[in-house]
C-alpha cells in the first residue's frame, strides 16, 4: 500500500512540475456528507467529513491533483444478538466507521471561463479505513488499506467571471477494495456529497 | 479584496476543521453496564444426544485475592439455581455427580474479578484529542507539563462463565470435550446485587441464545 501512495505523490509531483507554467492551479476544500450504500457494518448518515485538495492545471480546463478526504459514521445499536457459526454475542454497542480516501485525481471542466463550470473528476488511489465496536467497556479496533476509484460530478459557481473563488458542489461514488472478514466486509462503498468553496491560485 | 477572500478561506477551512475533525469518536453515552454475553458451542456435537447433567454445587473464583477459590455462598447458590433451572427447562434431568456414566453432561461454573489499577501522572493525557496543549495557555510552545505526584484509578471486570463438558462420551473421546460455553463478562462496581443480578441474567441470556440445547 505504501507503494500507491508513494506512485500517487510521485506522479502527481511529476504532472505538478510539468505543467507548473501552463494553467492556473487551484485549492478546494469541501463539507462531506457520505451515505453509505455497501457496508452492513454501519447504516445512516455521515455528518462528520470533509475533503481538501490542491489542482494543478496541465491544459484548458483539465487539471490533476491531489485530494485527502476523510468521513466518519458512528451509530448505536440496541441490545441485540448476532449469531455465528459456532455461537453468539448479545450487548448494545457502538459502531464507528472511519475512511480517509487519498487519490490523484483527473478535474476536467466542461465550461472553463464561464460563471458556472460544471465539472467531471476522476479519483483513484488509496482509503484507509478503521472499524471500531465499542461496547460495555471493551473496544474491538481494526484497520485497513484498500484500493479506491472515486469518480465525481459537480459544479462550480463563481460570482463573476474574473472571481478568483468559486461555490463547489458535487456527487461522488466511492469505492474501495478494504474488507474484514469478522465484520462481512468484502468493501466500502457510499455516495458522497460535497460542498465548499475552490481558491484560484495564480 | 483578495485579503477579504482569503480571509473568507481560511474562516471555511478553520469551521471545517473544527467541526468534523479527522476522526469522530462516538460519545459512548448510551452504552449500557448489562453484561455481554457470548456462548460458542462445538457444532459437530448433537445436543439431543444428552439427557442428563450433573452440576458443581460450588463457583470456581478467581480474584485480585489470592486465597479466594470458591464462591459458595447463598448470592454463588442463586447463580447455580438458574443455570439449573435452565438446563431443566431444556428437558434435561439433574442427577447427582460422581456416579460414573450417570450424568450426560458435567456442568461447572467459573467467576473471575480483577481489578486493574493505572498510576497515572497529570499530564499524562496531554496529545490526547481535547486536552490543552501547553500552548493553549499562552506563550509556551517549548514547555511541558510536570508534576512530582501520580493519582490512581481502577476498573473493576467481572466475568462469569458457565461450562458443559461431554461426560457420556468421555470414555470414547478419552477427553472431558467442553461442548458448551457461556460468558457474560463487563464492568462491576462495588455492589454484590449488581454482580449477581447481571451473573443471573447473563445466564438466562447465554441459554435464550443457544436454542440448539433444547431437548
Amino acid at each position: 500500500m505504501k507503494k500507491i501512495v508513494l506512485l500517487i505523490l510521485v506522479l502527481a509531483s511529476v504532472l505538478a512540475g510539468y505543467s507548473q507554467k501552463r494553467a492556473a492551479s487551484n485549492f478546494v476544500i469541501n463539507y462531506n456528507l457520505a451515505v453509505p450504500i455497501s457496508s452492513d457494518f454501519v447504516q445512516g448518515l455521515s455528518p462528520y467529513g470533509a475533503t481538501v485538495g490542491y489542482n494543478q492545471g496541465i491544459a484548458k480546463g483539465l487539471t490533476v491533483g491531489l485530494e485527502l478526504g476523510w468521513n466518519t459514521r458512528n451509530k448505536y445499536y440496541d441490545r441485540m444478538t448476532d449469531y455465528t457459526k459456532d455461537g453468539a454475542v448479545t450487548t448494545d454497542k457502538y459502531k464507528s466507521l472511519f475512511t480517509l480516501p487519498i487519490t490523484a485525481t483527473v478535474t476536467k471542466d466542461i465550461f472553463p471561463g464561464r460563471t458556472l463550470i460544471p465539472y467531471g473528476k476522476l479519483g483513484v488511489g488509496t482509503l484507509y479505513s478503521e472499524q471500531r465496536v465499542y461496547y460495555n467497556i471493551y473496544e474491538e479496533d481494526n484497520h485497513n488499506w484498500g484500493f479506491t476509484v472515486i469518480p465525481e460530478i459537480g459544479v462550480r459557481i463563481k460570482t463573476r467571471k474574473t472571481s478568483p473563488w468559486a461555490f463547489n458542489a458535487g456527487v461522488q461514488y466511492r469505492y474501495a477494495t478494504n474488507s474484514v472478514d469478522d465484520y462481512h466486509i468484502n468493501n466500502i462503498q457510499s455516495v458522497n456529497f460535497n460542498a465548499g468553496i475552490s481558491w484560484l491560485l495564480r | 479584496m483578495q485579503k477579504i477572500h482569503c480571509g473568507l478561506a481560511a474562516i471555511v477551512l478553520l469551521c471545517l476543521a473544527v467541526t468534523t475533525s479527522c476522526r469522530k469518536t462516538p460519545s459512548l453515552d448510551k452504552l449500557s453496564s448489562d453484561f455481554v454475553v457470548e456462548t460458542k458451542y462445538d457444532n459437530t456435537v448433537n445436543f439431543k444426544e444428552f439427557k442428563t447433567f450433573a452440576i458443581r454445587d460450588t463457583i470456581a473464583l478467581s480474584t485480585d485475592n489470592p486465597k479466594d477459590s470458591v464462591w459458595y455462598d447463598k448470592d454463588a447458590q442463586s447463580i447455580i439455581s438458574e443455570v439449573i433451572k435452565q438446563l431443566t427447562a431444556y428437558g434435561y434431568t439433574r442427577v447427582a455427580p460422581g456416579a460414573a456414566g450417570k450424568a450426560d453432561l458435567g456442568v461447572q461454573l467459573v467467576a473471575i474479578r480483577n481489578k486493574t489499577m493505572y498510576n497515572v501522572t497529570p499530564g499524562y493525557w496531554w496529545g490526547y484529542p481535547g486536552y490543552g496543549d501547553p500552548w493553549y495557555w499562552g506563550d509556551y510552545y517549548d514547555w511541558y507539563y510536570y508534576t512530582p505526584y501520580y493519582y490512581s484509578y481502577s476498573i473493576k471486570t467481572g466475568t462469569l462463565a458457565v461450562e458443559i463438558v461431554d461426560l457420556k462420551d468421555a470414555k470414547t473421546n478419552q477427553k472431558l470435550n467442553i461442548v458448551w460455553t457461556g460468558i457474560g463478562s463487563g464492568q462491576i462496581g462495588n455492589a454484590q446485587a449488581f454482580l449477581v443480578d447481571q451473573c443471573i441474567k447473563s445466564v438466562d441470556q447465554a441459554f435464550a441464545q443457544s436454542p440448539y440445547l433444547k431437548q
